[in-house]
């Protein structure tokens, strides 16, 4: 890959004959052949900028014409952000802004007393208000509204002392009562702002983002329709309907899928530490639907389209930059971009038109007339807003600046509230480092973790976890600092440390101390018997030794490097205490050299 | 049982008849409509259960217009509801002191051709109780559905104070209007069953606690009484009229002071109404598409189609056409020249009433332009005609949220058309009543100024022969 700026190779190629060679040609076709792909693209470094200005002036001047280098790809332009250049050469923004569905934990429903239960069979958790019979009245949950009150503040976004209920209109056969009550005149908040890391990508490295919060407004989710392709028959299972949701509308701030999955992301993470939503996409509980329009740089908005019901961080990056691609082409081939809803469809990895919902929906707005005003008390606000638990950005930071853990390792503990919690615990237990404890967690555990497919969850959360027993593992914090501690005190090595916490993971209840007993893991520091290691490994590696002691001073450390190897295949090294060893063996090779 | 005996509830074995849009448990709640015909309640609504809990024995579901939609309980899947005067029934009429009556001029026979028509939309309840088939009945008000039935079925009424009745299991015409309304043969028997309805609901967010007060604490004396001047409209014959200045007069020799009052914005009630009420219709409405409960069309192709015919087989012309005419309001270029603009007119005539008891305690108007017509009379003229005509005494009450109580006082007097004919030779003998409006919350009060009235006037009990 060749940086068109500043014609400077930022990867070694095989063979690349020059800088405009034919080993690069193909190899940059090769590469850039799939137009949307953005999981197929290979590094660009983030000096790769201006490039058009520069491709067209190549171009101009007879040079090979670089922008095929760049068709159909996302580039970062400083100047103008995240571009998207058209198989045609054109340059072009995309524009995004998302909308986030995300379900409210309670334990009841937002208006009825039906259970807010996953999983459940077919229309058990169904109250008389969820199923529309006449007659019944909605009853606002609190818990609701607090989680909105918290929500709005994390998100600082400023609350309406007084909001109002309004009804939605339409027609579908999971929607009982024919509208959904949500908050279109005055939600409950306005006007905050979210920030949030994108993570490192083809176009750039990390960077921080932040999206404009429009509103928050407290809603209804619907229930779920199935569609029995056989039979003909649509099903429709309430279980779902009434159930709390806080529907977060974003100003169109992104300009690039990988954008909009970071807030999803960042967003389930904040909203669970709020304890206002479970925050799990695979089970519906954060949902994103995606506005999305693109334009030249400079021109207005664009027509858009709404993705709706995006249910996964992959969905969410792959629709988006899929719908994106279809609107340049589009717009491309002379079409116009119709004001549609669309779906996306994960198995071809397409956005299809909904063609079966009304294209201009008019809701028919009004007023619920069974809900009075939700007037709430500036002293509750206040008492929340007190209340607010760490976010995930203050514990990052904090792990950061206090612990010194680095600051990718720090994301895996926060991302994880197991994790983080654990690591607090540890703590308190005062380990000899802080860097060891989160090593353990994420190189040992996570490594444990995938082997076995399991998930990780703190000791004192074990009882309230909602996966079954043998989905989960944990581990006390007292036994993870014991065994850090151990290993920092150079008592046993790396390996024992991981046979240590592993069998702990396991549900082995002998005590860490009694482990490291009975499996015999202490390292060896008897300097009798690692002499005799070091004069077994002098002795095989007799001629190498020679090579050492003959080299001069400055190659005398790569000499040493076969030495250090032979020993470490040798099983004695692996409960020897390495740091004597190393020891031992310089002293024997100085005394050596000396005697020569 | 003898435990009830010792210590008997309020409505102890007291038989009370319900408006067929309340849900009570087990039965059939159609709502006279054929959506409903299949729809058994799950629940039961939170007055019909307090109604029981009290010791009352709810004798059975009563007729209305479909939906309550109508003033005259003629709209109704299950056929119009007769009046229990002049319909070919036999009937006494007794004094207070239940002594026949002896007036010559009076007469109980058919009317000639046709019969009164109950008045609506709680034509069944009135019916009922005025028969004395039950002691106490529930109604639902929304634009005067409690008080028109009571007036033309010549027994007292109530229509509470928004949010004193709960609403829970009150199948909805117009949310923001509806009130459950009570019916009985005299006030007193209102006013106990007011108390035990009263309060506070769980279930219902707009309902509240009124403040209390007990009904002999009431002042009679130096209190005002208003007279609203734009409540004798067009077309409200002079007997109404006539009616209403004997009440002004009773109470005046009595020294309450009476004040001639103006609500300036009462034409607007109507119109204003003719809005709110199908934009919450169209809404309220949306329910019934034949997947949860209620009529499943005929066409299951797909799932418009099945909402579209299980609506357009089981609603009536009037509930079809108030769900146009709100989608259309509704519709967001419309929103604001009707839905918006009716609720700033509602919110000017609910100013008039805050206005008028600036000046005076409470309002004495009449509830009704006429005695009850005949159903040949009524139905002359559609629904909506109808119902524009009737409600022009009660509608701006229930915009305004506030407490009404009607007091029949008398009988009606000769029939101008039919004079000189053996039809003319008797009085019309129908019941006129006459409406009491207070501040919100004043209910307790106006029931016990309805009493002193019932007092007073000699209006005859109706006693049905067998």
């Amino acid at each position: 890959m060749v940086c068109i700026k500043c014609m400077r190779l930022l990867h070694r190629l095989p063979d690349s004959g020059g800088i405009f060679g034919p080993a690069l040609q193909r190899y940059t076709w090769r590469q850039l052949s799939s137009t949307v792909a953005v999981k197929n693209q290979t590094a660009v470094a983030d000096h790769l900028s201006s490039t058009v200005a520069v491709n067209n002036k190549t171009a101009d001047e007879g040079q090979p014409n670089l922008s095929k280098d760049l068709v159909g790809r996302t580039i970062w332009d400083p100047k103008n952000g995240i571009i998207r250049i058209s198989k045609s050469g054109q340059r072009w923004e995309s524009v995004i802004g998302v909308e986030v569905h995300a379900q409210i934990k309670s334990n009841s429903k937002l208006f009825s007393t039906a259970p807010n239960e996953f999983n459940q069979p077919v229309n058990s958790k169904v109250a008389f208000f969820d199923a529309a019979i006449p007659g019944t009245l909605p009853v606002l949950n609190s818990r609701c509204v607090l989680a909105g009150v918290r929500t709005s503040l994390a998100l600082n976004a400023n609350v309406n002392l007084v909001s109002f209920f309004d009804r939605k209109h339409y027609f579908y056969a999971d929607l009982p009562s024919g509208y959904q009550i949500t908050q279109q005149r005055k939600p409950i908040s306005q006007n905050g702002s979210f920030t949030f890391d994108v993570m490192k990508s083809d176009i750039k490295k990390e960077y921080v983002k932040t999206s404009h919060l429009v509103q928050i407004q407290i809603e209804q989710d619907s229930g779920k329709s199935l569609h029995d392709d056989i039979d003909g028959q649509c099903l429709v299972d309430l279980n779902r309907c009434g159930i709390g949701l806080l529907e977060l509308v974003f100003a169109p701030d992104l300009r690039y899928g990988p954008e909009a999955a970071a807030l999803a992301k960042e967003l389930a993470l904040v909203l669970h530490t709020l304890q206002a939503c479970g925050g799990r996409m695979d089970r519906g509980e954060l949902r994103v639907d995606a506005n999305i329009s693109v334009r030249q740089p400079g021109q207005e908005f664009g027509t858009r389209t709404e993705v709706k019901n995006l249910n996964s961080l992959r969905s969410v990056t792959d629709a988006i930059e899929f719908e994106v691609w279809r609107q340049i082409a589009a717009l491309e081939d002379g079409q116009i971009i119709e004001n549609e809803t669309r779906s996306y469809n994960v198995e071809t990895g397409e956005t299809v038109s909904m063609r079966d919902k009304e294209r201009k929906q008019d809701y028919r707005f009004m007023p619920e007339p069974n809900l009075p005003p939700l007037v709430l008390d500036p002293a509750l606000i206040n008492t929340e807003k007190e209340n607010l638990p760490k976010l995930p950005a203050e514990k990052r930071s904090e792990l950061h600046q206090k612990y010194g853990i680095n600051k990718d390792i720090c994301r895996t503990i926060v991302d994880n509230p197991h994790y983080f919690t654990l690591f607090m615990e540890c703590v308190e237990y005062k380990p000899l480092d802080f860097k060891s404890v989160a090593n353990i967690m994420v190189l040992i555990i996570q490594e444990y973790l995938l082997e076995y497919e399991k998930i990780f969850v703190s000791e004192h959360d074990i009882k309230s976890s909602d996966h079954s027993v043998d989905e989960i593992v944990t581990i006390s914090a007292k036994d993870l600092v014991e065994a850090s501690n151990l290993r920092m005190e150079r008592l046993i090595n790396h390996t024992a440390l991981r046979i240590l916490i592993r069998s702990k993971l396991d549900g082995d209840t002998r005590t860490i101390i009694e482990l490291v007993d009975e499996k015999d893991l202490r390292l060896i520091v008897d300097r009798k018997y690692i002499q005799e290691f070091v004069d077994d490994i002098l002795k095989s590696q007799s001629s190498q030794v020679d090579k050492y002691l003959t080299a001069k001073p400055k190659r005398k450390a790569r000499q040493l490097v076969p030495i250090r190897l032979a020993a470490n295949e040798d099983p004695r090294a692996e409960n020897v205490d390495m740091v004597i060893f190393n020891d031992i063996l310089m002293q024997k090779l100085d005394s050596i050299s000396k005697k020569d | 049982k003898d435990e009830f005996l010792e210590a008997p509830r309020p409505l102890e074995g007291v038989t009370v008849a319900v408006k067929d849009n309340f849900c009570v448990t087990g039965t059939r709640t159609s709502c006279g409509s054929r959506m409903l015909d299949n729809f058994t309640a799950p629940y039961t609504a939170t007055v019909v259960e307090r109604s029981q809990k009290a010791g009352g024995i709810v004798i059975g579901k009563t007729n209305l217009d479909e939906f309550a939609m109508g003033s005259g309980t003629v709209d109704s899947y299950c056929g119009p509801t007769k009046n229990i005067w002049r319909s070919g029934i036999k009937y006494k009429l007794k004094t207070k002191h239940g002594t026949d009556v002896n007036d010559g001029s009076l007469t109980t026979e058919k009317l000639a051709d046709s019969w009164p028509v109950a008045g609506g939309s709680s034509g069944g309840t009135a019916v009922a109780v005025a028969a004395g088939a039950a002691t106490v009945g529930l109604g639902s008000d929304t634009g005067g559905s409690v008080r028109i039935p009571a007036a033309w079925c010549g027994i007292p009424s109530l229509k509470p104070s928004y949010g004193a009745l709960s609403r829970h299991g009150l199948i909805p015409l117009v949310n923001s209007l509806d009130v459950p309304g009570l019916m009985a043969r005299n006030v007193q028997d209102l006013q106990i069953y007011f108390d035990v309805l009263r309060g506070r609901d769980q279930f219902d967010s707009t309902s509240v606690d009124l403040k209390d007060c007990d009904y002999e604490e009431v002042e009679l004396e130096n209190i005002k009484l208003g007279v609203p001047q734009e409540y004798f409209c067009e077309g409200m014959s002079d007997e109404v009229i006539k009616s209403v200045s004997d009440m002004c007069n009773l109470f005046s020799n009595n020294g309450v002071n009476i004040d001639s009052v103006s609500l300036p914005h009462t034409d607007m009630a109507v119109p204003c109404y003719s809005v709110l009420n199908p934009c919450e219709v169209a809404s309220n409405m949306a329910r019934y598409d034949g997947v949860e409960f209620g009529l499943a069309g005929s066409d299951t192709s797909y799932n418009e189609a099945m909402a579209a015919s299980s609506r357009s087989q089981g609603f009536n012309d009037v509930v079809r056409g108030r769900i146009l005419a709100g989608n259309y309001f509704l519709l967001r270029r419309h929103y604001d020249e009707y839905y918006l603009q009716a609720l700033k007119v509602r919110r000017l005539i609910q100013n008039d009433f805050l206005e008028a008891f600036k000046s005076v305690d409470y309002l004495l108007t009449p509830v009704t332009l006429t005695d009850a017509p005949s159903f040949a009379d009524f139905t002359a003229q559609d629904n909506r005609t109808q119902t524009a005509k009737q409600d022009h005494c009660t509608q701006p009450v229930n915009l305004a949220g506030l407490p009404a109580v009607t007091v029949p006082i008398c009988l009606s007097g000769y029939n101008r058309t039919t004079a000189g004919s053996e039809e003319g030779a008797k009085r019309r003998s129908l019941p006129l009543s006459v409406q009491l409006i207070g501040p919100y919350g004043s209910d307790k009060k106006l029931l016990r100024i309805a009493r002193w009235i019932e007092e007073r006037v000699d209006f005859p009990t109706l006693v049905l022969c067998d």
